[in-house]
């Protein structure tokens, strides 16, 4: 019979597949489920990648921080201080000597000025796509391994294959000492050294990159315990062998990965979860009581603000660009909208670096709307037909966006509307194509701690993410001078005249200072949040 | 029957070349930049985005690019992400979270909901009738979202009873998601047995059964049951392929890694290879699963042949 034939036929087709997923569940919920007693968790999202030269995002740098020691940690201050360097050293900011300390990877293997060397010349290589590339273009001999396409990125022509392998400016003199000479001199690189694409990676890691990703060695106060398990978990453990630094006083870390912060907030209420590095938004009005004191607040280094189109008539006048800010209450959206989860800005570097001074941006940035009217008339009022603030739809910015539409509608008397993009990057490519006629909302995370790096990248001329094309040759001027000045103090006075001349354009709209919000379960204590977003896991202990 | 199968299974080859270049058009039609989506907000190193445009394609027409990953998987590579792990590798972990998933919401839905619309058909206007009508009538009409932060809040976060989200929690995390999951199809499948009991109870070969005086467990189990049985095989199969991917919301949720979940983030940040990888396999899931279905049907009603 036809109908028996076919019913073993299925009955077999489930068998199978019923099999496979057995299969694969035994294989799957391996023993090492954090059984550890010293171990706590953590969340974290999927990294992106885990090697140091192209780990730039939050997470990853989250991994890799237990994994590997850096060169210089910063001090309350901010001050670099030697953590895997014993010392660095330069007599004219170009030529820099790097001496290290006694250290060994977590395989056993001696960390050698070799293994820097190596390991930064992999990330400046153009073709290996480092996320971290960039941060090598101080290092003389950078563009040979970074040629430009000759006819821009769009054109027909493929960009011709790098000159060089290795950066010119960048040799281990023995196995302690690395010399690296800078193509311009640069007072604040030992601060640079600081970033997690400047880690060394061990002679194994070359001969398959892709794999050693997968468990990353390093030479810091963890080791990996297995492998990375994609969007699930990465386990790491205490280095038995650790000199660099004070041993941490865990055992272990799991760092559950997580697609949702909600979840992870949820898994933290329900005590699964040791800490949360964010609490979500969504819940922050809720979480102060849910949490007790054990919902925490640090500072931060993200700067919020709103930029303005370089190229459009309608803000060409300054008095316009200082009129839309001065009808800002930043105070009441940081209160109703966030809750209180921010600081406001009121200048153009963070109050976390050296050098910052508060209400640098002066009169421009004091919410007073009849000032705001007054200035607005004065310059001939508002050219266009209404003023649009630009914000990707992506990200949680409609609120606060709206709120400050209703303020200048209300306070300026010119019409605003929000304009939802869905993706950052669509809206910084209409903007890098002059096609987008309003302000739009930006952000910015510190790469090191200096003035500078608030400073350079964001305004001067060509700066890596001044979309917005402000250009003065004057702020130019005194950023270059700062760089290659011979003293922090020097650098700070020069950095300082140059945000002095950003708060006469107003070429922005400073808004918001961050603060890391995060909490944690009673089973830790000492948990504290760096400014990079990072746990601090020396300290941290089981309660 | 062989050659039946043997027709369905080269089918398969047309619509699935078919749904994945179509899949790769619309990807590459969206026009976003996916180098920079890779980057969230941060600016992309010039180097960096000419590597991954010359590594990945991304200037070239979409089928010129779809030519490369049709000659890659003829050769059976899968490809990379833009991230850079091989997709094949990303099938292979997060298939079987899914299939879990899948699995536990199959059983759920079937048992509870057969026998939800089997009490409620043959008793139609009793309690147990109205009670049906009315619970599947409040989950059908609730987003699966709302029902799902629900579940996590209170049987995860207040009472404590399974856990809250899937990080190697072994399987007892994968119920919660499982039934949730399982509960919007669940109430279409007691709606639609429920139906299709009542009908059959109606027509000529039950009356002529029972006046033949067959004994009551057998006109049930043979004549009503087996027949109710083909409209709600149907909709379970059709179901597996929704489940494979239409889990997407329950997996973002309960943090479950698996195939909706991968689909959200490639969709997210316009990772062409990886949609198209998994969008492939969840179209061979559906043609599999319909051939499942129409094979089912010959076992409950003998009179559908194949030639």
């Amino acid at each position: 019979m036809r109908g028996a034939k076919s019913a073993k036929w299925v009955a077999s087709a489930i068998a199978v597949t019923l099999a496979a997923t057995a299969c694969s569940s035994g294989s799957d919920g391996g023993g090492d489920e954090g059984a550890n007693g010293g171990a706590i968790s953590m969340d974290i999202a999927e990294p992106k990648r885990l090697i140091p030269a192209t780990t730039t995002e939050s997470s990853g740098n989250q991994v890799l921080s237990a994994l590997f020691t850096p060169l210089v940690e910063f001090d309350e201050n901010n001050k670099p201080v030697m953590a895997a360097a014993e010392s660095i050293e330069s007599t004219d900011n170009k030529v820099w000597t790097i001496k290290l300390k006694d250290a060994t990877f977590h395989d056993g293997t001696p960390v050698k000025a070799e293994n820097y060397v190596k390991a930064w010349n992999w990330g400046a290589y153009g073709p290996n796509a480092a996320d971290g590339n960039y941060f090598f273009g101080t290092i003389e001999g950078y563009e040979d391994l970074n040629p430009q396409d000759p006819d821009g990125e769009e054109g027909p022509k493929k960009a011709p294959e790098p000159k060089a392998k290795e950066l010119s400016g960048l040799k281990a003199v023995d196995d302690k000492t690395i010399e690296v000479t800078l193509s311009d001199p640069f007072s604040g690189f030992p601060s640079l050294l600081g970033y997690t694409v400047f880690y060394p990676m061990p002679d194994s890691a070359f001969e398959d990159v892709e794999k050693y990703e997968e468990a990353p060695i390093g030479q810091g106060p963890f080791k990996m315990k297995g492998e990375w398990k994609h969007d699930q978990l990465v386990s790491v453990t205490a280095y038995e062998d650790y000199k660099l630094g004070d041993k941490p006083k865990i055992e272990a870390i799991d760092f559950k990965i997580y697609q949702d912060q909600n979840t992870a907030y949820n898994d933290l209420l329900a005590g699964n979860l040791d800490v949360l590095r964010t609490i979500p938004t969504e819940v922050m009005g809720t979480a102060k009581s849910d949490l007790g004191d054990r919902f925490k607040t640090s500072p931060a280094s993200t700067f919020q603000f709103l930029a303005y189109p370089m190229y459009e008539e309608a803000y060409e006048d300054k008095r316009v660009r200082k009129a839309i800010s001065m009808a800002i209450d930043r105070d009441e959206i940081i209160d109703v909208v966030f809750q209180g989860s921010q600081d406001s800005a009121r200048s153009f570097v963070s109050p976390v670096v050296n050098g910052y001074r508060e209400d640098t941006c002066g009169e421009a940035c004091k919410f007073d709307p009849a000032a705001a009217k007054k200035l607005l008339q004065e310059a001939g009022g508002f050219k266009g037909d209404k003023i649009q603030l630009g914000y990707n739809a992506d990200g949680g910015h409609k609120q606060w966006i709206d709120a400050t539409c209703d303020q200048i509608r209300k306070n300026l008397g010119v019409e605003c509307v929000g304009t939802p993009i869905p993706k950052f990057a669509e809206l910084l490519t209409q903007v890098e194509n002059e096609q987008f006629s309003g302000a739009f909302r930006m952000g910015w995370i510190m790469d090191y701690p200096s003035m500078e790096n608030y400073l350079g990248p964001l305004y001067s001329t060509g700066g890596s993410s001044n979309y917005y094309g402000f250009s003065n040759k004057e702020f130019d001027k005194l950023v270059a001078e700062g760089r290659s000045a011979e003293t922090e103090e020097e650098a700070i006075a020069k950095w300082q005249q140059a945000e002095d001349i950003l708060a006469e354009e107003m070429p922005v709209i400073p808004l918001r200072f961050g603060k890391n919000v995060f909490g944690h379960s009673e089973s830790v204590k000492n948990v504290d949040i760096d400014l990079y977003n990072n746990v601090v896991l020396d300290q941290i202990e089981k309660a | 029957m062989g050659r039946y199968v043997a027709r369905r299974l080269l089918q398969m080859i047309p619509v699935f070349i078919g749904t994945t270049a179509i899949i790769f058009a619309l990807t590459l039609a969206i026009g976003g930049d996916p180098v920079q989506n890779l980057y969230g907000e941060r600016p992309v190193p010039d180097s960096v985005r000419i590597a991954l445009t010359q590594q990945y394609h991304l200037d070239e027409p979409w089928y010129v690019q779809y030519g490369y990953y049709l000659s890659g998987l003829v050769q059976g590579d899968f490809g990379q992400s833009l991230a850079g792990r091989p997709i094949a590798d990303m099938i292979l972990e997060s298939w079987p979270h899914t299939v879990r998933l899948a699995l536990i919401a199959l059983i759920v839905e079937a048992t509870i909901g057969i026998a939800a619309g089997l009490m409620a058909g043959l008793k139609r206007g009793s309690f147990v009738d109205n009670l049906v009508l009315l619970s599947t009538l409040s989950v059908i009409s609730i987003p699966i979202f709302v029902i799902g932060n629900f579940a996590q809040i209170f049987i995860g976060v207040k009472w404590g009873l399974l856990p809250v989200a899937n990080v190697i929690d072994g399987w007892q995390s994968y119920l919660m998601p499982g039934i949730v999951l399982g509960s919007v199809s669940l109430a279409y499948i007691a709606r639609l047995t429920r139906a299709s009991v009542a009908e059959n109870l109606r027509t000529d070969y039950v009356r002529t059964a029972k006046a033949k005086g067959l004994p009551q467990s057998r006109i049930f189990s043979v004549h009503v049951l087996r027949n109710s049985l083909i409209p709600v095989v149907t909709y379970l199969g059709v179901d597996i392929g929704t489940l494979m991917g239409g889990a997407m919301v329950t997996e973002r949720i309960f943090n479950v890694p698996g195939v909706g979940f991968n689909v959200f983030k490639a969709t997210q940040i316009e990772d062409g290879p990886v949609l198209v990888g998994f969008v492939s396999m969840l179209v061979l899931v559906y043609l599999f699963a319909s051939l499942l279905v129409d094979l089912l049907y010959a076992v409950l009603d003998p009179r559908i042949r194949y030639v």
